[in-house]
């Protein structure tokens, strides 16, 4: 089942959980205290190939899953590194676990230098237990046994040793062969000793590989082994981690938590588990159920109804996240929230659906991942990737509504590409169905800004710039509305801004109640816009939005992927100092149609009025490497004529 | 102008005048008027209010300890939507050995509901204990129906065995703060200091005699009370280039001097500076790390099976000293005046904190005959030192000075790539405790220098593209930096960050290294490159800018205007020399003016000389220095004016024309 660690979705982000990157490391061969030096960890071993690009190898990497009944595992994982240079972060060893679910039954690390002597060791008493909680989240079990290991001399080897039990086991740990980037694999396997209570699921990705399975004492063994897969180094248009790595996906059938059976056979049977678990907790005292039949007494349509109900939820609720036990998969009762007014993803969802049912209106909590770094889900294989909870009103005739009920400043039906455009999991009463949250083209995250500048003799300039922003785009002007003062406002519109001196002489920001839209108001006062020498003046026409980024030149060895696009149209009126006529326009008109996007500039001289007209549209897209080249193309050119300057020259 | 404040500091006496302390503030006693605010007068922008923030502190015996009690008591008023963060509160304590224990939690929010007071309590069960290392725990809580308007109050003791530095208390707050006060209850037998950081007075302040009830056994003793209190202090603002913020925060702390008990003899705590040394050298964590050979013996030995000491000068000894603990010990990230393993250890573990890692040296060097003696700091972050009063609590970093060769130095073995006599950006915070001598004495950190020299030769062709060579000397901080870099990064991640990232069509061929870990020396890049599309060419016109975004492109100084000082913590000196080649049968059109312009007293200069070499070469020069560390606020505005005019030149625009034959 799904842990719904909830990630809180304002603030730009910033608090989103940073979720421990856990990584399951090898099982414990041998013991290390019987022994001493280790040859095997000699440097020179490593084959030349997985030098390439790496700052660290992973010499072996082992892990041994064993299920005992339903409900209780025990996880072995030994990892030998050796850190090739300060680059890496090999040497902060950390187990992440649960204090509820989970225990850390033995740890260890040693250290040996390039020739595999042994340099030193650390036992259990040499590591530190230390919290997990992360920013925002006010109390879960999340824990991290942690110790750092160090030399003075690259390259070396660490050796980490360590072994947890768990007593609830709603998943595997997945075989990611490859746990960072820049990093080499010279071994790696994954042991699975399976309890046939439990069963077992799995799916390979991006590599060909099926396991080994034999008998052993009544109890079938899996066994995965890879070896000598060279490091990747990453750079810009990156596709999700699930896409390019090679691992597989390995999942129970059965579980069991808070002495309720669960299957993860199907989606649908994952989703009634989830009903089952909070079953009767959506009752609303009837002082709320009054309240919320008055307010939306006089209104019509269930459309009012809900916008109503959905302002009433984030004048009087807020994100709070509390998730000991089991809490992260069970929600607080609605009369909890009701009278505390606060709660995490799942209570606050339940809530708002619980208020809406009391007038009859039907809606769904849907399971989703949150964020732009989200796993692969495949339709064919459910599995526990879900960290968030989105509520589903499904309408007839036209597109269902979905409410994120942790915003406390959304218009009602806005998502954002913080949950649009993937799967998510609907709990129905009829269990648990996939759907997808609704897919926003680069259409929809548009910015169009309009402005008139003058400029005065000495290059100086008064600009009145009218920007319109919706969707994505307007995010952060939602967010600077509410959250920030009027100075701050107005230094948060400064460093948006690419002009070497100037200030803000006006900032009005106008939100759409009705949909993601903010317009924003401004004008500047451009100390210096235009460069001037004795005789002429120089204007870059691009005042808003010059791009400086290009992909690097590197040769590319994975497919590029864009996971969503944009509009920007830019039109400028410039009004020119009298008695300057144009030296130079190198361009008056430039167009670029590519898979990726499409740019078009046109520019126009009459009299002293200069018009400026760009749109640049960054398509969603996925394709091979071989189209990298002319990715970075479109950049570079792009780049080139957002820099274009006009020269004028007094007559 | 160095400090906006005052440090104020004053024995704890009793004042003969007592005002009257109004309007007691007691917990759940709301004002309707308060709960009826929707927006608070005094700044109408605010998201929240604190309307009372009080501690009051006093002295118990528990059983075989003396604790200072802390009550707090705070109340804040919620204005808008922003202002709901308010109600999640954490409070940290020193669990380690029950050191600090918090209790008596009460939390209360109070909403108007049809003219009514509607109290929620914080129930027990939702107060939270995390324990988020092995020495330290925090309490959590938050307020439940909280809402735009409501009133959140809680209070707390704080019980904490540490009777002799007490903790700081702030009177200002990041949301505008209408009532806070600091009250402290202690016997006649203890006398406390205390130090002020305030821009202004206090409302409030008296002081009394009075009797104290420490219980049956001992009964009634005299004691006094003291009062501080501040009324309507606004917001604190962050701003950039500053040391902390909190240098700038209405702050009081109160240290023990003595104790000096009815029947027993007075002791002195850290009375003055001497005391204060003496102590600290007979602490086994500080002077014992380097006054006893047994401590240091072990890193000694190795440090001599690998180097022939005796044919070497005092300043080559120290030098190899010193590139020892840099390159054997990494630093852990952690900061200290404390070694709290042995040398021994530190050296084993190839890791440890500032304080084990400098004080490590300082051993080494002592027990090599050298003159050393250690440096007690505060960094920049850590806040500004003062020299008033023995407090250890402000120093968070040791550094070693050291005379060899008749010149006297500070040193700093933390990072790796720190030049011998230099000490980390961090510390440059004017003054260090230099312990030497009876009472040791304070001693000016100078300013550091950031010097960059950059000479570029650029040849230019017909169709606008450019090759040729960008050469830059590092010198100062401006090595340091850049060596962390080279040295931390791959080549293409470097030339990124250096050159790439502003010339994203450029193409490398070559990039050179001289002393790329010579530390001692100068470090110098040579950057060998090609660009296709550089000058704009129109017709029989070329325009070029040739500074290859070596100079400014924007002013650093973006605020419009700024209320505390520009804190840089060094001078920086960065000259930028191009040479310009155009292409065969091109004359210059028009050369820039140049202009030679300083910065107020002595503030700083920056030249701009452009000039003619040849026909079809132009040479243009860029020398600029900023002659100060520190400057004030009210010099802000020519700061910003004069990197107006250093970006307005930088940017500059060459214009050629192709030559009638």
């Amino acid at each position: 089942m799904m842990i719904l660690k909830d990630i809180y979705n304002e603030k730009k982000r910033i608090r989103m959980k940073q979720f421990l990157i856990l990584i399951f490391i090898g099982l414990n061969v041998f013991s290390l205290y019987g022994q001493t030096n280790s040859e095997e960890y000699d440097v020179e071993l490593i084959p030349e190939e997985l030098l390439i690009d790496a700052n660290a190898v992973v010499r072996k990497h082992e892990i041994r899953y064993n299920t005992n009944s339903l409900g209780s595992a025990t996880m072995s994982v030994y990892q030998a590194t050796t850190l090739l240079n300060n680059l890496t972060k090999y040497n902060e060893l950390a187990v992440s676990y649960s204090s509820a679910f989970s225990k850390v039954k033995k740890v260890s690390a040693a250290l040996y230098d390039s020739s595999g002597k042994l340099v030193k060791k650390l036992r259990k008493r040499d590591f530190e237990d230390v919290s997990g909680t992360g920013y925002g989240t006010l109390a879960d079990n999340s824990r991290v046994t942690y110790a750092e290991l160090n030399h003075n001399e690259y390259p070396y080897t660490i050796v980490f040793d360590y072994e947890i039990d768990y007593n609830c086991v709603p998943y595997y740990p997945n075989w990611n062969i490859v746990p960072r980037t820049k990093t080499a694999i010279q071994n790696s396997s994954y042991t699975m000793t399976l309890s046939e209570k439990m069963g077992i699921r799995y799916k390979a990705h991006n590599i060909d590989i099926e396991p080994i399975i034999e008998k052993e004492k009544g109890k079938t063994v899996y066994k995965w082994k890879a070896t000598n897969i060279p490091a990747f180094r990453p750079n810009g248009f990156l596709p999700k981690y699930d896409e390019i790595f090679p691992k597989v996906s390995i999942e129970p059938t059965f579980f069991s938590m808070a002495n309720k059976k669960g299957s993860k056979a199907s989606w649908k049977e994952m989703g009634a588990f989830y009903l089952k678990l909070n079953k009767g907790r959506d009752k609303i005292p009837a002082s709320l159920a009054e309240k919320i039949q008055s307010l939306t007494a006089n209104v019509k349509t269930d459309a009012e109804k809900i916008k109503l109900i959905y302002k009433y939820l984030q004048d009087n609720t807020r994100y709070v996240s509390v998730q000991l036990g089991i809490g992260g998969w069970q929600t607080f009762e609605a009369k909890y929230v009701d009278k505390n007014k606060y709660g995490d993803c799942k209570a606050l969802t339940n809530y708002m659906q619980a208020m809406l049912k009391s007038i009859g209106i039907t809606s769904y909590g849907a399971l989703v991942q949150s964020g732009s770094r989200i796993r692969k889900i495949d339709e064919d294989f459910p599995a526990d990737v879900f960290n968030h909870i989105i509520l589903n009103i499904p309408q007839e005739g036209t597109e269902d509504i979905w409410l994120e009920c942790t915003s406390k400043y959304a218009p009602m039906g806005y998502l954002s590409s913080f949950t649009e455009n993937r799967y998510a999991l609907l709990i129905t009463p009829k269990g648990g169905k996939l759907v997808k949250t609704p897919r926003k083209t680069h259409e929809f995250h548009r910015k169009i800004n309009r402005a008139t500048v003058s400029i005065g003799e000495k290059g100086e300039a008064l600009a009145t710039i009218k920007s319109e922003t919706f969707e994505d785009e307007h995010d952060d002007w939602r967010d600077a509305f509410y959250e920030l003062k009027e100075k701050e406002q107005r230094e948060y519109l400064e460093e948006q801004i690419d002009l070497s001196s100037f200030n803000v002489t006006k900032l009005e920001i106008k939100l759409s109640d009705e949909e993601p839209r903010a317009d924003v108001n401004y004008e500047l006062e451009i100390r210096k816009l235009a460069k001037k020498t004795s005789r002429r003046i120089f204007l870059i026409p691009n005042l808003l939005s010059r791009k400086s980024y290009i992909p690097s030149a590197k040769e590319r060895k994975i497919p590029i992927q864009s996971v969503k696009g944009y509009t920007h149209i830019d039109t400028i009126i410039y009004t020119i100092p009298e008695g300057y006529i144009a030296e130079n326009v190198p361009i008056d008109n430039f167009d670029l149609c590519t898979y990726f996007g499409e740019y078009n500039i046109d520019v126009k001289l009459e009299g002293n009025q200069l018009t400026y007209i760009r749109r640049f549209q960054l398509f969603a897209f996925s394709k091979p490497k071989e189209e990298y080249e002319a990715l970075r193309n479109f950049y570079v050119q792009v780049v080139k004529m957002d820099k274009m300057k006009i020269v004028l020259v007094r007559t | 102008m160095k400090n906006i404040f005052l440090f104020l500091l004053c024995l704890l006496v009793v004042k003969t005048t007592t005002a009257q302390s109004k309007n007691k503030v007691k917990f759940g006693k709301i004002d309707k008027d308060d709960l009826e605010m929707t927006t608070y007068k005094l700044d109408e922008e605010a998201e929240a209010v604190m309307l009372e923030k009080h501690v009051s502190i006093q002295y118990e015996i528990r059983g075989d300890d003396d604790v200072m009690v802390y009550d707090y008591h705070i109340r804040i008023k919620v204005l808008d939507k922003a202002g709901l963060d308010y109600a999640n509160i954490e409070i940290p304590y020193y669990s380690y050995k029950g050191q600090e224990k918090i209790g008596s939690i009460k939390a209360v929010t109070y909403n108007l509901e049809n003219g009514k007071v509607k109290k929620t309590k914080v129930k027990g069960k939702n107060i939270f204990t995390e324990d988020v290392a092995e020495k330290v725990s925090t309490k959590k809580f938050t307020f439940p129906n909280v809402q735009v308007g409501s009133i959140i109050e809680y209070r707390y003791s704080l019980k904490s065995k540490s009777i002799i530095q007490l903790e700081d208390f702030y009177f200002q707050e990041d949301i505008p703060v209408r009532r806070s006060s600091y009250k402290v209850k202690v016997p006649n037998f203890f006398n406390y200091i205390t130090i002020k950081q305030v821009t202004r007075p206090f409302d409030v302040e008296t002081s009394k005699h009075i009797n104290i009830n420490m219980g049956t056994e001992i009964g009634s003793i005299k004691g006094v009370v003291y009062l501080f209190e501040m009324h309507n202090v606004p917001a604190l603002k962050e701003e950039t280039f500053i040391t902390t913020m909190d240098d700038y925060r209405q702050r009081i702390r109160v240290q023990l001097k003595s104790y000096d008990p009815p029947n027993g003899v007075t002791k002195e705590f850290f009375s003055t500076w001497e005391d204060t040394k003496k102590r600290m050298m007979k602490d086994e964590d500080f002077g014992g790390i380097f006054t006893k050979t047994r401590t240091i013996k072990f890193v000694l030995e190795e440090f001599l099976s690998s180097h022939d000491v005796d044919e070497m000068s005092s300043s080559t000894k120290a030098k190899a000293v010193f590139n020892f603990v840099q390159n054997n010990v990494k630093w852990n990230g952690n900061y200290g005046i404390y070694s709290m393993r042995k040398p021994k250890e530190v050296l084993k573990s190839h890791s440890g904190s500032v304080g084990e890692k400098n004080l490590m040296l300082l051993a080494m060097l002592k027990h090599l005959g050298i003159n050393a003696h250690p440096v007690l700091l505060s960094t920049r972050g850590h806040g500004r030192p003062n020299s008033y009063y023995p407090i250890l609590k402000q120093f968070n970093y040791v550094v070693v000075q050291v005379i060899v060769g008749g010149k006297t130095q500070l040193l700093d073995a933390t990072k790796s790539f720190m030049p011998f006599g230099y000490t980390d950006f961090k510390c440059l915070n004017q003054k260090g405790w230099l312990m030497a001598g009876n009472a040791g004495k304070w001693i000016p950190i100078e300013s550091g220098k950031f010097t960059k020299m950059t000479q570029i030769i650029l040849k230019l062709d017909e169709n606008g593209a450019a090759k040729g060579t960008i050469s830059t000397y590092y010198g100062g901080y401006a090595a340091i930096n850049q060596r962390n870099k080279i040295n931390t990064q791959t080549e293409e991640e470097y030339l990124q960050d250096r050159i790439k990232k502003d010339i994203p069509n450029i193409e490398v061929d070559s990039i050179v290294f001289k002393n790329k870990k010579d530390v001692d020396e100068k470090l110098i890049e040579k950057i060998h490159f090609k660009i296709a599309d550089f000058a704009e060419v129109g017709g029989d016109m070329i325009y070029v800018n040739p500074m290859l975004s070596e100079g400014y492109e924007e002013n650093p100084f973006k605020l419009k205007e700024r209320a505390y000082p520009i804190d840089l913590g060094y001078l920086i000196s960065k000259k930028v020399i191009v040479n310009i080649y155009l292409p065969e049968g091109y004359v210059l059109d028009e050369l820039p003016k140049p202009i030679n312009m300083a910065l107020g007293e002595n503030g700083g200069v920056f030249r701009f000389i452009p000039g003619k070499i040849a026909d079809g070469s132009i040479q243009i020069v860029n020398s600029l220095k900023l002659k100060k560390p520190i400057y004030a606020p009210s010099e802000y505005k020519f700061i910003k004016q004069f990197f107006d005019i250093i970006v307005e030149k930088q940017m500059l625009e060459l214009v050629a024309k192709k030559a009638q034959p």
